[in-house]
């Protein structure tokens, strides 16, 4: 009896892990990213502003990142991704979005991420960054995590 | 001896090398602005800017200064257009937009003149962008020192403040009854009092009382508010409270003595002249109370003695010279007959030995005479002197005591911690990777001669800001006697405090500033980009030097044996000046740009609870707003804390689930205490305005949390009668309170 209720729980473990895995590759890994300001002094404040969030779903090497953004203090001019040698440190930029130029919008983007652009993904080392006309250097930024 | 006289050299040829680098800079000159507009800006200046930025222009803390060699290593290349933006869009802080334009051009013209500029005909505008570089030098004009007195500590052209109210009783009056405070009591306190900061030595923020519950606290009502005095200066007091009577600072070192039940005013004094210096954010959390006096620490560096019963002044110590600098936002603790003062402010360069150094310090409470000073900074040639990387003495600053520290009574040791050696950034300070002892460090002293029985430095050469100078919590875990601590950086320490042993630490918050050189050590390793980092570049750090932690002190409470803690997400980039090694240089030398906490979600604020003996977190409770108060626990499970959001909330200790909430006049700031009188249980919160990290980074990051630009108070709650009435009796529950002896 003990031996058949093991199976039957082997048989609903494996059920279970093999539809895990399927909704994974279906659905890809998903990732959020908070859109704030990137670093700011009184004086930046002016022309730094703004808010906005996305989401990143990971299928293979496939990243479909979509969000929306507001109150930039003027329009956006591009939208990158960018990656930092860790969470919260500035890298560089390594692939393209595409950004409303308004200053409130979309950000979208699909795109494959390399082998290595992958690990850093899951280690919370890429970012998304908003640049604007009275902010060329950066708007908005945020650390797509899980 | 061969060391001491290769520092004296050293020393010499860097004051002679800053002095011919200003006499190099005073070639160009141009009219730019009026007299008239130097001397309006004088007037504006000591209005506006002063209290922070010193009479003297030399900064203080996180006040940049204004005049001299590092005032122009930052704006040589800058523009008068430059600075005003930085003014109109910044000063004061929390208060940008309410100096008027022509009052920005009249001080820029007197920070211009305090530099060296010439006045003439040509008026200066907000629009002009002019070089500062072409207009100044760092010095001041030929004449004009002629006229600063022999012992100026600033080339700069001070802004004498105009004759202040002067120091002394403002409201007379006299508690009646009085109760002279014993040792006895100080070691016990009774539950129904608050007689130091963080209610007891070992630092617990903790009172036993327990008529207020986890299912009445619903109920609690305002008893009465207190208007306190509203300024440029930072609020964020401790109120004491004896025998029903509460002692309470102001800003501007005023001292109210209240009727705790109905809050009338008994008697109210001016500490130390409203004319005189002040420095840093002009805070002063606490007062201690000892026999029959009360003692003020006050910010222009006094320690103040007043009569208990009538505010009346008893004696006035210099605790340092505060034309160097020196101030104080904390205030004292009393131990076995003598009263021990932190000081702050150490952070300039003074070519005198005898003025150099940064102290705590013993006072007789009979006279106020000193009776014992313990140096922060090692110097050349004593324990500790070679950790400096050689610098001679002028140039070890910093390392203050600027918050309160605690004692255990059975192992007799007094605990302080220690803030970081100044100017901030290593490459600034020149003294490389070195630990700069005692800076950054858990000191254990013996009150009774204050000589060290050990120190535990928790980051050797710190280099953002990340200060490790916070409370130091006692508490019992089996046999074995802990002190924890936590700084800036977020990280949990727990000590023997016995022999200072490291035992465990806590990550409470994300960082990426530091990797474990060993655990089992408590040994930290900077990043390495941190170590390699020169003035001028940008290093970012998570947390920012709002902390992590801060001076809202923790609470520790013993039913849950759970450390409740105020925490705050945010992060940074820092840049560290070049700093001119000459008399009166020094200071912070820091530039910083705020970001949110990456993973935070934008919530700032965070308390979370973890158990003594575990370290893990039991609770946390996340919001938007930054907490700007210490947590009080109380005996029957209730924890009080406010926001900058104007809200003060009662926690469930277990969970962390709000109880209760009422939203204040502004942002609530300062220590809750708890006090009976009359068998009522009364719990006390102030709200402020005003500080440092903890306010100007929510000022950056999250502007949508408006609060309003004034409102100093102190609010009262208790429960209406209803409640208190009906058998609910305050517990003195004096077993919850540590065994002191």
């Amino acid at each position: 009896m003990a031996k058949h209720q093991a199976c039957v729980l082997a048989f609903v473990g494996t059920l279970i892990l093999l539809t895990a895995c399927s909704t994974v590759a279906q659905n890809g890994e998903s990732f959020r990213a908070r859109l704030s300001t990137v670093p700011v002094d009184a004086t930046m404040l002016p022309t730094v502003a703004g808010s906005g969030s996305l989401k990143a779903v990971l299928a293979g090497n496939k990243l479909s990142v979509s969000g929306s953004f507001e109150g930039l203090r003027s329009p956006a001019i591009r939208a990158s991704i960018h990656i930092g040698p860790q969470k919260g440190i500035r890298g560089p930029a390594v692939h393209d979005l595409t950004v409303t130029k308004e200053r409130s919008g979309s950000i979208s983007g699909s795109l494959e991420l390399a082998s290595s652009e992958v690990e850093d993904l899951r280690n919370g080392r890429l970012y998304v960054q908003i640049d604007s006309e009275r902010a060329p250097e950066g708007n908005l930024w945020g650390w797509m995590l899980r | 001896m061969i060391m001491r006289k290769a520092n004296l050299f050293l020393a010499i040829t860097l004051i002679l090398a800053g002095g011919m680098g200003a006499a190099a800079q005073q070639s160009a000159r141009t009219d730019s602005f009026t007299a008239d507009q130097s001397n309006a800006g004088r007037a504006a200046y000591t209005a506006s800017c002063a209290t922070c930025h010193m009479p003297d222009l030399r900064g203080s803390n996180e006040a940049a200064p204004l005049a001299g060699p590092n005032f122009m290593n930052t704006w040589r290349t800058r523009t008068t257009r430059d600075l005003f933006n930085k003014i109109s869009t910044s000063m004061p802080p929390g208060q940008a937009g309410s100096i008027a334009e022509q009052d920005i051009v009249a001080i820029m013209a007197f920070i211009l003149q305090s530099n060296g500029a010439r006045p003439g005909a040509k008026p200066l505008t907000a629009t002009a962008a002019v070089g500062i570089g072409d207009l100044a030098g760092g010095e001041m004009p030929a004449a004009a020192k002629q006229e600063a007195p022999a012992q100026a500590p600033a080339p700069a052209a001070r802004a004498a403040r105009p004759a202040g109210p002067p120091a002394g009783i403002t409201v007379g009056g006299e508690v009646k009854d009085y109760l002279p405070v014993t040792d006895e009591m100080l070691h016990r306190p009774d539950p129904g009092d608050w007689l130091m900061i963080r209610g007891n030595y070992q630092a617990w923020n903790h009172s036993s009382l327990t008529q207020i519950t986890r299912d009445n606290v619903r109920d609690l009502h305002l008893a009465w508010v207190w208007a306190m005095h509203d300024g440029i200066a930072a609020n964020e007091p401790s109120p004491l409270v004896h025998n029903g009577v509460i002692y309470l600072p102001n800003i501007d070192n005023i001292v109210q003595a209240l009727d705790a039940r109905t809050g009338d005013l008994i008697w109210e004094t001016r500490a130390s002249s409203g004319g005189e210096q002040s420095g840093g954010t002009g805070a002063m959390r606490n007062l201690a109370i000892y026999q029959d006096k009360i003692f003020v620490a006050t910010t222009n560096a006094h320690l103040v003695a007043l009569n208990a019963r009538t505010g009346e002044t008893v004696w006035d110590s210099v605790i340092a010279d505060n034309s160097k600098g020196y101030g104080n936002s904390s205030g004292p603790m009393v131990i076995n007959g003598k009263v021990l003062q932190g000081l702050g402010g150490c952070d300039r360069y003074k070519a005198k030995d005898s003025e150099q150094g940064c102290f705590i310090t013993a006072f007789d409470p009979a006279n106020g005479k000193v009776l014992w000073r313990f140096n922060t900074e090692a110097r050349a040639g004593e324990p500790g002197g070679d950790t400096w990387g050689n610098v001679p003495n002028m140039l070890r600053a910093g390392a203050e005591t600027w918050i309160t520290g605690s004692y255990d009574p059975e192992l007799d040791l007094t605990y302080w911690g220690v803030a970081q050696a100044k100017p901030w950034v290593q490459a600034s300070r020149g003294t490389g990777a070195a630990a700069a002892l005692y800076s950054s460090a858990t000191l254990a002293l013996r009150p009774k001669d204050g000589t060290l029985a050990w120190y535990f430095q928790h980051v050797p050469g710190e280099s953002l800001d990340l200060d490790e100078v916070y409370e130091r919590v006692l508490v019992d875990i089996g046999d074995r006697k802990i002190a924890f601590t936590i700084g800036k950086a977020g990280i949990l320490w727990k000590l023997d405090r016995k022999t200072g042993e490291f035992l465990d630490a806590k990550e409470t918050i994300f960082q990426n500033v530091f990797t474990w050189l060993d655990r089992k050590k408590g040994l930290l390793a900077y990043r390495p980009d941190i170590i390699a980092s020169k003035t001028g570049q940008w290093i970012p750090s998570c947390p920012s030097t709002e902390g992590g932690h801060n001076w809202q002190a923790m609470t520790y409470d013993p039913g849950t044996k759970v450390l409740i803690i105020p925490l705050s997400q945010s992060c940074m980039e820092m840049s560290g000046r070049k700093v001119e090694f000459v008399e009166g240089s020094g200071g912070t030398s820091g530039d910083r740009r705020f970001y949110e906490m990456p993973g935070s979600d934008g919530n700032v604020g965070k308390v979370a609870a973890f158990d003594v003996k575990t370290m893990k977190e039991v609770w946390t409770h996340n919001q938007r707003p930054a907490f700007l108060t210490s947590v009080l626990s109380t005996g029957s499970g209730v924890a009080f804390v406010g926001d900058l959001d104007r809200y003060f909330r009662a926690l469930d200790v277990n969970t962390g689930e709000v109880l209760w909430q009422a939203r204040l006049g502004t942002s609530v700031q300062g220590f809750p205490v708890s006090f009976s009188v009359g068998g009522k249980q009364y719990v006390a919160v102030t709200t402020g305005l005003g500080g440092g990290s903890p306010r100007n980074v929510p000022r950056m990051i999250e502007p949508d949390v408006h609060h309003p630009q004034s409102g100093n108070a102190l609010y009262v709650f208790a429960l209406p009668e209803k409640n208190t009435s009906k058998g609910s009796t305050i517990s003195r529950n004096l077993a919850a309170q540590p065994a002191n002896h």
